[in-house]
């Protein structure tokens, strides 16, 4: 979840290192980040989250942007065909990415702005599907199709191990002839 | 009389699929009638070819007594733009669909010398029914040569053939709509081949490394195909749209997507079924998946169900009807896959560590990302329908969910080539290799130095991307080092189907460089210009110098003189367009591309206005896509070497065997290690 914080795309002047060189960046990112975290968990009762949630944000203008051109991308235009606000040129767009902005400014997080998106336009604004019990077979199925897979893989594997070496039967040793054969 | 002629022959077309397929049937029964079915098909064919020819003569001719020709020609459009208009309409591209299907019907009957009969017949049975299927939709719901007047929807109170027709939409007026369609339907619809073999060989109960030999020729034309079709829609979608992107994840690509990644999966596990006789029933299941997914695809574009920039607007009743096919044809298919599975002898036994091993676990990881394509597309659809919900499924998900499974499997290529079939030395090849990995991750490093990376998560991403596209690149060139010793002349005794594996694995470590690349440092700015504004994008300065205004016959057109600065350093003149198309009434930004061998600065001017204080502006974007040529070179690479693969020796039907026996195919990894 940390990931959409982070800027994707770099269309600020930053260089490589610029975040080292900025402490209060890198500071305000953490606590973005973690502060994120949180509400993700919805551990408001960890108090640690409590304090955090209500310290200011660390204002930093480059952060803000990147943060913004990162929401940009998540964020669909309602009146366009299946294209980013980010992407679009029309009105709506601009629109949209005045606002977001502004909400940077005021120092919202981007959880907060992804809700309050939701909440006026409804899921349809996020490219990103919620991580919801409605949307679990959407984020679940694909990695546990690997982790089943390669699982079912070991497992034939031990087991062949331990069943049998390989000697070829008569029948085996003629097939394999053929086969032989049939390849030049 | 066109419209009569060709009527006719579609009617032909259809009459002769069913009989095509009327005759396998009795066949089943009494053996005698289907080796008919070899004439009906190249009769079938003949008959489509006529049809279409006769399309395209409506076309040519502007006869707007045609519905079609009326609805989507006009007598000003260039001659390229009047042929390829057969095709730019849901009519039209369904005939087109038809061809290319009796055609690849005929091909089995032309190229499938060495197969054994039955197998044959029962495969030109199974496409005759395909063709009855998808020529009779056309003919009677869908039908591009119907006149005004025999419009079934009768929406035209035209009492003559009007004098003018209504044009096509500006953004298909494009040499793109010459090859893409034709492409794209020559892949989707080559898997129709694969399905029939799949079926015939699941109704004869008899799958062997015989059978997996024969279609992997039809795999690769079509997968090359699809492949290309694909890429060529990519690149016209980048520069014909105008919004500097090349993919979306917009449903309709996924459509397109989804039959490439079975496809690439069915690609690999019929090798191992040829050299192994094992995942059989595993490739019959993906040979007939291939082609459900490409029938989903032409379902999806036409239901009705998506708004995309490549749908057809079509009425949701044909959408149904197509639906039905779908489900009839597929659900046959794994019904009888289903029955017959069992049945199928299993193949032999893997070592856990092979080169068989190495193509599972490809199959596995293709699959799951298949998986994760499919549910993004259709989760949508089904929320809407189902729960009356909506939601969007975009980049951000792909990015987390298909990008990782993506980077795993192409991290496994180099070490899986270098494995030996049958018993591999996972030790010795990791070895072997390491030199490679090390500078695959100076490349990548050296990449990462020089990118002014944004966070440590992207800085991350662009990595591990970078790490992968040289390391696929270089482990490529390990393999050749491997097995010619430096040598020319062993290079040029490698079988063809060698070059094509490592044009197609360097292709994809093309693409990948190319994709990381242009994602993580494209630069763009927009702004409202008028004649003498500068827009800055990265390093590059924008200025507007003056304004032109061209014609064609069209289109009428104001453009801009652009000129662009590297610190000063013309670096190249941009003259983008902003084209009014009379006939229909409608505008289009002509994109301009200032070409490097790598990147592009991509230029578009769109929505002209009038600043308050009176001068002419326009809606300037301006981009710069690093390595974004590699992108569609990459994939290219890659359908070439299918094709070169293909044109291996060994794999053409009813050539006689070499009479000099090959180096044995189990020590085609190479050193075999023991
Ligand atoms: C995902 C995109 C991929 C593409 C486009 C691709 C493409 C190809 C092509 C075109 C061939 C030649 C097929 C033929 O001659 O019939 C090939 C062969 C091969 N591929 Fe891939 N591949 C991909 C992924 C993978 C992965 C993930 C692996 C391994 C884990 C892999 C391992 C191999 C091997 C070992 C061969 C050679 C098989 C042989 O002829 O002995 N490929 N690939």
């Amino acid at each position: 979840m940390v990931r959409g914080l982070e800027p994707r795309m770099n269309a600020d002047k930053r260089e490589y290192f610029g975040l080292l060189r900025r402490p209060r960046a890198v500071g305000s990112a953490m606590l973005a980040a973690l502060r994120s975290m949180c509400v993700y968990s919805r551990s408001f009762v960890v108090p640690i989250c409590l304090l955090l949630a209500t310290t200011p944000a660390l204002a930093d203008p480059a952060q803000d942007e990147a943060r913004a051109e990162a929401l940009f991308r998540e964020v669909r235009c309602i009146q366009c065909q299946s294209e980013s606000i980010a992407d679009s040129t029309a009105p709506i767009a601009a629109d949209m990415r005045r606002l977001i902005r502004e909400d940077i400014a005021a120092g919202k997080d981007d959880v907060r702005i992804r809700e309050e998106l939701r909440a006026r336009y409804t899921d349809y604004v996020l490219f990103r599907p919620r991580f919801a019990a409605s949307n679990l077979l959407l984020w679940v199925l694909p990695p546990l199709i690997v982790l089943l897979g390669a699982g079912l893989l070991f497992w034939l594997g031990k087991k062949q191990k331990t069943s049998r070496t390989y000697e070829l039967s008569p029948e085996e040793t003629e097939k394999l002839r053929e086969i032989m054969k049939a390849d030049d | 009389m066109t419209a009569e002629i060709g009527n006719f022959c579609l009617v032909l077309a259809f009459m002769l699929s069913i009989a095509q397929a009327a005759v396998v049937a009795t066949g089943l029964r009494r053996p005698g009638l289907e080796r008919y079915s070899e004439g009906l098909s190249l009769a079938a064919a003949v008959a489509i070819i006529g049809a279409f020819a006769m399309l395209v003569t409506a076309f040519v001719r502007s006869d707007f007594s045609v519905v079609n020709v009326y609805q989507h020609s006009h007598t000003d459009k260039p001659l390229l733009y009047k042929i390829t208009g057969a095709w730019g309409s849901h009519e039209g591209s369904m005939l087109l669909w038809c061809l290319i299907l009796l055609v690849y019907g005929a091909m089995i009957t032309l190229r499938g010398g060495g197969l054994s009969a039955g197998l044959k017949h029962k495969a030109l049975g199974v496409q005759g029914l395909l063709g009855a299927a998808f020529t009779g939709f056309t003919l009677f719901s869908s039908n591009p040569l119907w006149r005004l007047a025999e419009d079934p929807n009768r929406v035209w109170m035209l009492e003559a053939a009007p004098l003018q027709g209504l044009s096509l939409n500006p953004a298909l007026q494009d040499p793109g709509l010459a090859f893409h369609p034709p492409m794209l339907y020559l892949g989707y619809v080559g898997f129709s081949v694969v399905f029939s073999f799949a079926v015939a060989a699941l109704i004869e109960g008899r799958l062997d490394r015989a059978w997996a030999r024969w279609i992997r020729p039809w795999v690769l034309v079509a997968w090359s195909f699809l492949t290309a079709g694909i890429t060529v829609g990519a690149f016209w979608a980048y520069y014909e749209l105008g919004w500097g992107g090349w993919w979306a994840w917009d449903p309709v690509e996924n459509a397109s997507f989804m039959p490439w990644l079975a496809a690439t999966a069915l690609l690999h596990s019929a090798i191992v079924m040829e050299k192994r006789d094992a995942l059989k029933a595993w490739t019959v299941f993906l040979g007939l998946l291939a082609f459900t997914f490409s029938m989903l695809g032409a379902f999806l574009v036409r239901s009705g169900l998506l708004t995309s920039v490549h749908a057809f607007a079509v009425d949701p009743q044909r959408g149904i009807l197509l639906l039905a096919i779908l489900l009839v044809t597929a659900g046959a298919g794994f019904a009888l896959f289903a029955v017959r599975a069992p049945d199928l002898k299993p193949g032999g036994l893997f070592a856990p560590v092979s080169r068989e091993t190495a193509l599972v676990l490809n199959n596995l990881l293709l699959s799951a990302a298949l998986c994760s394509v499919f549910l993004g597309t259709l989760y949508p659809i089904l929320m809407q329908a189902v729960f009356n919900k909506t939601m969007s499924v975009g980049e951000p998900y792909y990015l987390a969910v298909f990008a990782p499974i993506m980077i795993v499997a192409l991290l496994l290529i180099p070490i899986s080539t270098l494995m030996a079939w049958r018993r591999a030395d996972l030790k010795g090849v990791l070895q072997r290799l390491g030199l490679t990995f090390g500078f695959a991750a100076l490349a990548a490093a050296v990449g990462l130095v020089l990118y002014r990376g944004a966070s440590w998560w992207s800085q991350a991403q662009y990595l591990i991307g970078l790490l992968a596209g040289f390391w696929l690149i270089f482990g490529s060139f390990k393999f050749l080092w491997d097995r010619t010793e430096g040598k020319l002349k062993r290079a040029t005794g490698l079988p063809l189907s060698t070059w094509g594996m490592l044009l197609a694995h360097i292709g994809l470590g093309v693409f990948v460089l190319g994709a990381v690349v242009e994602t993580h440092a494209k630069q763009g700015a927009t702004q409202v210009m008028a004649v003498g504004d500068t827009l800055k994008t990265g390093r590059y300065n924008l200025t507007f110098d003056d304004t032109f205004a061209a014609t064609a016959s069209n289109y009428d057109a104001q453009g801009g003189v652009f000129s662009v600065r590297d610190d000063n350093k013309r670096v190249c003149e941009a003259r983008p367009q902003w084209r009014y198309y009379g006939a229909s009434g409608s505008s289009q930004s002509e994109v301009w591309l200032c070409f490097t061998p790598l990147s592009d600065l991509y230029i578009v001017m769109a929505q002209p206005q009038t600043l308050p204080d009176g001068r002419a502006a326009w809606h300037v974007r301006f981009f710069y896509n690093p390595w974004v040529r590699l992108i569609f070179l990459g994939p290219l690479l890659m359908a070439l070497g299918g094709l070169v693969s293909l044109a291996d020796r060994r794999l053409r039907l009813g050539v006689p065997t070499k009479a000099k026996p090959r180096p044995s195919e189990d020590t085609s990894a190479g050193k075999v290690e023991t």
